[in-house]
């Protein structure tokens, strides 16, 4: 009999589970997801994406115009009605729809690709590099971010200031470190492995192996820390936003709530103005944090919801949930017809 | 206590960081925001401002830029932060005002939201499948909605329009400040909306990673040891939750940094006379000088917590005190 | 069969028996059954998905006495155990049988111990924490990963002595975790030392002496020595014998090295693919195996010494438990595989011949070809004299057929 002890050295905890090492190309099918939260992420961020894309042309106004009767309510002509100024608000929402996105996005992709460079590199190579770079991620960690956006912003000058290509970048540069963390770990893990020791005994070069064997492993982690960045992106942009630190006339949802709060429009009820933004903002960021879920529970299966469903379960007449330690006893198994190991002999019928 | 020496190393080279990125940005960026600001200032410059300004910003003078750095960390040693221009204060003396609330107010929600959001998290993680995971999508709402909005929102409804908390301010108008209790029963209660809003914010990262954590750790051996043992629930929720809350701790830089930035612009909502609100007005008028103070005493308060935070975590896990 | 009930706890103090806690003191004797598995059935899942992992296993385990459990990986000898003693995890769940436990408490169980015959599968949380590492314990393959990394090991063995033993005071239970300790040799002032540490060794001597801590009545150890070196293995080994002949306990030692078990065991049972095929006790396993696959399994390491044997091996590998082959679940890799094999699911039974010694159970085997009833006769590797067995070679071998001589497979 093989006597195997490797296969039997249990996993520590909070690691990958193992899974067939992938080279190259992404080798797994993609398995479509089935959990209803991640499919309720997947439809809200839809939705929102369709938006960006044509948000300013389906607008029935445009949002600068101001001819309009002032502080009107919600009615069939202005679907969320008008602001102090007279413009329609629900025009102004559907254009900022791609400032908000399209900032978050940018931001979210260049911090995740600085993560990932950064990150791999500084958990492959080790040593001076490592220590450099980490050291660099964990003061860029450390310092809180909307501060330094707000001290940077504020010097930038004006046209700097409604360049929502360069707000992105420079979001993203408070944003990379927590995934630069995260990604060292996880590579330093995927390093001792056997196929990136072969790969480096081959020759391959390590710029190779860092994102040909290393990376395609990592792409669920990579894929999770792009939504959080994006998230949190779309929060600091709104953010700055919304003190003024950006260019007010840029139409986003922060601009908006900017508006509104300098018009004191919560104070004279006018919640038609403020709350959509905000709505918006929060429906985004729980389509992104449910989309988390869904990668959160493909990187760690322990998460998934137990193997039995709550229906399964109660048909078979198992408790709801089986404590750990109280192993459940259902005896339903029908019993063989003869009775089990006597010395009569073992002619028994089959099943 | 080698890994604590490390982490000090590196929040001291942040601080570092953050002291030179303050005196090297308004040199650098192009359009001369210093002559901008000067220039709304009409001419009514008093000599502390001047020299004030000279100091931070090295207008005027003909230093080298090594000369300028040097003058301005011996300037930094004495506590010389530069004068606000819309204030027409020392930025220190403005700072020690409006400090001690926003720290208060911070350091109370962050303390009941880790608290909550921890516990809450334990009770998910162990039972899973109860009616309690109704409350993690419910939870990422809140998360995903900016702090100052849900501020807004919670203001409106249970402010203004059902009265049961005071809006604006942070006591009561005509108290003395004073250790009466009076006063700071006035201070608790004009302080409730603002943490409510605050917690409510920042629960749902706390709760989800301890319940992930929890998760992952009750497959552990040792958690099913404990129950062999034959030792009571609460003990071994105990062992798994020992384990379980280490990566919060770790995480605790990330969070706070977060809380910290949603808590600023809470306080804009509440009216509550914190850091905030200086902020904002630094933001409108380009107080420099200011904006510049506000960020450093932020940075260092921030790296204290991480401070804190680390030694907790030592003390929770011993394997990290012997150099790895 | 009627489901066990469990008797009053003895109130007071200690139980009957002497101060010695030592072995046979009292009305149980050595080699009565202390646990007996009847028919027992685990599944993983419910439903028409439901895996059968465990299929009407029986065993018996008997005071002062080690059962070696043997199988490959997935044979479902792990699952056996945790599912006797409700440890198993989700989605195991226990669809039959009985495990009957006869609770004779000692003077280190807990005060209100659980006494006289309780079916385990039966009892509420409490009961069975009640029964729970007093009477019952566990030592497991891996104690860097079982035992509390965050904690010391002194108040991981206090934590049992506090939470069945109220009647010790803080100073007697640092006085017994320091006993305990010093029994499998290691010095007392690790008892503030962290799990991360100590030595692998020691790590899993100082889970030994954790599970000894109430000197239960039954010790379940799954695999503790496959995760050592070779030298510590020997140690440890050595150490669980002289501990189980000072305290009396007995021991289901769970392993996949069958070599482990020829001196530990006095009784073996081998599983396959969630089935019981074979038990008897080790010598005689060793010497005159019944089953094909306990066969195969001897044939498959060389010894260290002797002469030169021919290795077989067992061909093909284990099936996959969703799809278990029809008949035996063993004939698709079995070279004396009869036709009813593949029909006919075998039963443990036992081999009809000889006196059964006291203190033991009757050999058995899960065979068609040790049928007495089978046209064929028993083929010669699967007949060897029996060391234990004084009584002539199976009868089965001399075949109805008139012919004297039996004819050799």
């Amino acid at each position: 009999m093989s006597v195997h002890v490797d296969d039997l050295a249990p996993l520590p905890a909070g690691q990958l589970t193992p899974v067939a090492p992938v080279k190259g190309k992404v080798g797994r099918a993609i398995r479509l997801p089935r959990s209803p939260k991640v499919i309720a992420g997947l439809v809200i961020i839809a939705i929102f994406a369709i938006l960006t894309l044509i948000g300013p042309w389906v607008a029935p106004f445009s949002p600068n115009d101001n001819s309009f009767a002032q502080n009107l309510h919600p009615s069939a002509a202005h679907w969320l009605g008008t602001s102090n100024l007279g413009a329609d608000i629900f025009s102004q929402l559907l254009n900022g729809a791609r400032a908000t996105m399209v900032v978050g996005f940018i931001a979210g992709l260049v911090a995740t690709v600085l993560s990932v460079i950064i990150g791999i590199t500084a958990g492959y190579l080790g040593g001076g590099a490592d220590e450099g770079l980490s050291l660099a991620a964990n003061v860029f960690l450390a310092i809180p971010g909307l501060p330094l956006l707000i001290v940077l912003d504020s010097y930038l000058p004006a046209s700097g200031r409604s360049n929502t290509l360069l707000i992105g970048v420079i979001i993203a540069i408070t944003g990379w470190a927590w995934g630069a963390r995260v990604l060292r770990a996880q590579t330093m893990s995927v390093k001792r492995r056997d196929f990136v020791e072969a790969a480096r005994i081959v020759g391959e070069s390590r710029i190779r192996i860092m994102f040909f064997e290393v990376l395609p492993n990592l792409v669920a982690i990579v894929a999770s820390s792009f939504l959080f960045t994006m998230l949190y992106s779309i929060g600091t942009y709104i953010a700055l936003a919304y003190l003024g630190v950006t260019s007010t006339s840029v139409w986003n949802w922060g601009t908006m709530l900017y508006w509104a709060q300098s018009s004191n429009a919560p104070l004279t009820g006018a919640w038609w103005w403020f709350v959509p933004p905000g709505l918006c903002i929060a429906l985004v960021g729980m389509g992104l944090a449910l989309l988390n879920f869904g990668v959160d529970e493909f990187i760690n299966p322990r998460l998934r919801a137990a193997g039995l469903s709550k229906k399964g379960m109660r048909k078979a007449g198992l408790p709801r949930n089986p404590k750990l330690g109280l192993t459940p006893v259902v005896r339903n198994r029908p019993r063989p017809a003869t009775a089990a190991a006597t010395a009569a002999g073992p002619a028994k019928v089959a099943r | 206590m080698i890994p604590l020496a490390r982490k000090l190393v590196v929040y001291v080279i942040t601080a570092w960081v953050a002291i030179t990125v303050n005196f090297l940005l308004p040199r650098l960026m192009p359009g001369n925001p210093i002559q901008t600001m000067i220039g709304k200032l009409q001419g009514r410059v008093t000599p502390a401002m001047q020299q004030a300004i000279q100091l931070q910003f090295g207008v005027g003078l003909h230093q080298s830029l090594w000369d300028q750095y040097v003058s301005y960390w011996s300037q930094l040693f004495h506590g010389n932060l530069g004068q606000s221009i819309t204030l027409s204060s020392p930025v220190s003396t403005v700072l020690g005002g409006t400090l001690p609330w926003t720290i208060g107010l911070l350091g109370v929600s962050t303390v009941i939201s880790f608290v909550l959001g921890t516990l809450l998290g334990i009770a998910l993680g162990w039972r899973r499948g109860s009616w309690l995971d109704g409350l993690l999508p419910l939870s990422t709402f809140f998360q995903a909605v900016p702090y100052f909005f849900l501020g807004t929102v919670l203001l409106l409804v249970f402010g203004s329009d059902l009265h049961w908390f005071p809006v604006l301010g942070n006591y009561q108008r005509g108290l003395t400040p004073g250790w009466s209790w009076a006063f700071i029963s006035s201070v608790i209660r004009y302080a409730e909306l603002p943490v409510i809003t605050i917690v409510l914010s920042s629960i749902a990262g706390w709760m989800l990673g301890m319940r992930n954590m929890m998760v992952t750790t009750m497959d552990e051996d040792f958690v099913l040891v404990a129950r062999a043992k034959g030792l009571p629930t609460r003990k071994v929720v105990t062992y798994a939750a020992r384990s379980a809350i280490l990566p919060s701790v770790a995480n605790f830089s990330l969070a706070i940094g977060l809380v910290v930035s949603g808590a600023l612009l809470v306080e804009l909502v509440f009216n509550y006379p914190g850091v905030g609100n200086l902020l904002l007005q630094a933001v409108l008028n380009q107080d420099y000088p200011l904006l510049q103070g506000i960020f450093l005493v932020i940075t260092l308060t921030v790296l204290a917590a991480n401070l804190i935070a680390d030694f907790v975590y030592v003390a929770l896990d011993p394997r990290v005190r012997q150099e790895a | 069969m009627s489901a066990g009930h469990v008797v009053a706890p003895v109130t007071g103090g200690a139980p009957a028996s002497g101060p010695a806690s030592g072995p046979a003191s009292g009305p149980a004797g050595r080699g009565d059954p202390v646990l007996e598995i009847r028919d027992l059935c685990v599944d993983y899942g419910v439903g028409d998905d439901a895996v059968h992992a465990v299929v009407d296993a029986n065993l018996t385990l008997r005071r002062g006495q080690v059962l070696g459990l043997a199988g490959e990986s997935g044979s479902g000898k792990s699952t056996l155990a945790y599912a006797a003693t409700r440890l198993l995890r989700e989605p195991g769940v226990i669809t039959g049988g009985e495990v009957l436990f006869h609770s004779q408490p000692n003077a280190q169980s807990r005060p209100d111990a659980v006494t006289g015959t309780a079916d385990l599968l039966d009892l509420g949380e409490g009961d069975l924490q009640r029964v729970r590492w007093s009477e019952i314990s566990v030592v497991m393959q891996s104690a860097l990963n079982a035992l509390n990394p965050v904690t010391t090991i002194g108040r991981q063995i206090e934590d049992v002595l506090k939470a069945h033993r109220p009647d010790l005071n803080r100073a007697g239970r640092v006085r017994r975790s320091t006993e305990l300790l010093e029994m499998v040799g290691i010095t007392g002032d690790r008892l503030g030392s962290y799990p991360f540490e100590l030595s692998g060794g020691m790590r899993q001597r100082a889970m030994i002496a954790m599970a000894l801590a109430l000197e239960p009545q039954v010790v379940i150890m799954d695999e503790p020595t496959t995760a050592l070196d070779v030298v510590t293995q020997r140690e440890i080994l050595e150490e669980l014998i002289r501990l189980r002949d000072e305290l009396g306990f007995a021991a289901l030692f769970i392993t996949h090295d069958l070599s482990l078990l020829i001196e530990l065991a006095d009784e073996i049972a081998v599983m396959y693919a969630g089935r019981l095929v074979e038990r008897a006790g080790s010598e005689s396993l060793f010497r005159a195996p019944r089953h094909p696959y306990t066969y195969g399994l001897l044939n498959s390491f060389p010894p260290m010494h002797g002469a030169r044997v021919a290795m077989t091996g067992i061909a093909g590998s284990p099936p996959d438990l969703r799809s278990i082959p029809s008949g035996c679940a063993f004939h698709p890799r079995c070279r004396y595989a009869m036709e009813r094999c593949s029909v006919d699911e075998p039963q443990l039974v036992p081999l009809s011949h000889g006196p059964v010694p006291p203190g033991r159970s009757p050999r058995e085997v899960s065979c068609w070809r040790h049928d007495p009833r089978s046209a064929e006769p028993v083929p010669a590797e699967l007949n060897q004299p029996d060391p234990a067995d004084p009584a002539p070679a199976n009868p089965a071998a001399a075949a109805p057929a008139p012919a004297p001589e039996e004819e050799k497979a």
